[in-house]
């Protein structure tokens, strides 16, 4: 091999895996970063809405259970004050509901469901009662509109209208979307089975982007010398019409109600 | 012999700049195979990596001291108990319909039990724009609304927008051409804000978002909508 092949091939691995290195340990830090933030976000919360913590020391499974409906009814409870629709996820069924008022209005069954590794590291005390709290939508991103909105323009007279063309209800769009919940909690809702090669490819390039979009400001961040941001998430693979129904019902800064056990 | 000399002639011009331009190509394959990796790595690996090291923190209460407080189960249960039972009365007892309009279906339910289901047809989300600036969106609103009327034998009072859509004229607030019976079918319900739940004599489009933002019904799911709901009913849209 020649020298300028060696050189290259020696700065590019050095420089590849320093990048990796340095990355990796940012976010790992960013990991443990993250589990302070979403602690301090609740304690503030609770603090905020005059909530009393309650806890018993040692708990065994039946007051944790108590504990854990406690705040889940607590949270559908406040949700439903509200007038708009709310999500209500219970990771214990894999279902994903939406409410009005308090009325489960659409019920649907996740495939698969996958939390990170955050939650269980979460203070549980503390994860439980902000658990009792709704959470808020911040961001949503999809890969159909929320408002399949269509532009008409009226006719001038009589010889210019046309009958409404019949809508093609046959129209297959694949269903994928991610709702940011605030602090920085990521619910991503994948169509599960995409039913033709394309949805698979769509369902590849919805993710590729989004996992882009997050090295790219981690690095920006980086830049500035700062440590990246990891946000916990839970992954669901939902049918596209499930899918489709809740996020085209799901409000821009609607509720989320959470139960993880 | 000749032939063998052009030859040899020809790759020792050639050869060198095929030979760096091979060169470059391969640092650059290197560097881009080399960023590549990296992406992958970034993108896809970094992620449970950084997930690896999971601290055991369960169960160290950290929260201020002052608001803890020891529950006993007794008390935790009957608390549960009593969330509970205020969580399932939203759910109204008597009569409530539920409309969904992404694929315009509904549910009729009687003492919190679905009696009925069937397809309806709401708001197409078409932005009407007229020439003279005025705009108007028909969709379906989503929340929860009540029974406000019920009515036997509508009549339609044709507005503007109606006239607008076929390139009409608008007459005058009163016109009798605003008037039309026989369109909304035997039965319609009102939920405020000029929506109702109505019938159709364009059945072939039930199941399909066509409306102004109304909902529309076959006759015999809209008998028993009608029958069933009450006025303050519950029509929960989503």
């Amino acid at each position: 091999m020649r020298k300028p092949v060696r050189i290259t091939l020696f700065i590019t691995v050095s420089l590849v895996l320093i990048l990796a290195i340095i990355y990796s340990i940012l976010k790992m830090i960013a990991f443990q970063k993250a589990i302070s933030n979403i602690e301090n976000y609740i304690t503030q919360e609770l603090s905020k809405r005059k909530r009393t913590v309650e806890w018993v020391n040692n708990p065994d499974s039946t007051i944790k259970a108590l504990l854990v409906n406690k705040a889940y009814y607590q949270a559908l409870l406040t949700a439903s004050k509200s007038d708009s629709i709310i999500l209500a996820i219970s990771i214990p069924d894999s279902s994903v509901s939406l409410l009005i008022k308090g009325v489960v209005v659409h019920k649907a069954k996740a495939e698969h469901v996958k939390l990170s590794p955050l939650f269980s590291a979460i203070n549980t005390p503390i994860l439980i009662h902000g658990l009792s709290m709704p959470f808020t939508i911040a961001k949503q991103t999809s890969t159909i509109p929320k408002v399949p909105l269509m532009v008409k323009i009226a006719p001038r007279d009589t010889s210019e209208y046309t009958p409404d063309i019949v809508p093609d209800t046959t129209d297959h769009a694949p269903v994928n979307f991610i709702l940011e919940l605030k602090p920085n909690i990521l619910l991503y809702f994948y169509e599960s089975n995409p039913s033709q090669s394309s949805d698979g490819f769509n369902q590849f390039k919805f993710d590729l982007r989004e996992r882009t979009w997050t090295v790219a400001q981690d690095i920006k961040r980086m830049v500035k010398l700062r440590a990246p941001v990891y946000k916990p998430y839970i992954r669901f693979r939902l049918s596209n019409k499930d899918a489709k129904a809740i996020y085209r019902a799901i409000p821009e800064h609607g509720q989320v109600v959470l139960r993880l056990e | 012999m000749n032939n063998t000399t052009n030859s040899t002639d020809f790759n020792s011009e050639i050869n060198p700049k095929l030979k760096r331009v091979g060169y470059w190509l391969l640092l650059i394959n290197i560097m881009l195979t080399g960023f590549i990796l990296l992406f992958i790595y970034l993108t896809y690996l970094s992620q449970p990596l950084s997930e690896a090291i999971v601290p055991n923190r369960k169960l160290t209460f950290t929260a201020d001291s002052n608001s803890t407080q020891e529950v006993s189960i007794k008390k935790l249960k009957k608390e549960v108990s009593a969330l509970k039972q205020q969580y399932q009365n939203l759910t109204p007892s008597h009569s409530y319909i539920v409309v969904n309009t992404t694929y315009n279906r509904f549910k009729l339910y009687k003492n919190r039990k679905q009696i009925r289901e069937g397809f309806c047809s709401t708001g197409s989300y078409t932005l009407l724009k007229s020439h003279d600036k005025r705009q108007w969106i028909f969709h379906t609103p989503k929340g929860m609304y009540r029974v406000l009327g019920k009515v036997t034998k509508p009549v339609w009072r044709r507005p503007d927008w109606s006239f607008v859509e076929e390139g009409l004229p608008i007459p005058s607030v009163n016109d009798p051409s605003r008037w039309e019976a026989g369109v909304l079918g035997d039965y319609a319900l009102s939920i405020g804000d000029g929506y109702l739940i109505h019938g159709t004599i364009y059945k072939r489009f039930l199941g399909m978002p066509v409306t102004h933002g109304c909902i529309r019904m076959n006759d015999d799911d809209l008998e028993a909508v009608y029958k069933t709901l009450e006025i303050g009913s519950k029509v929960y849209i989503y």
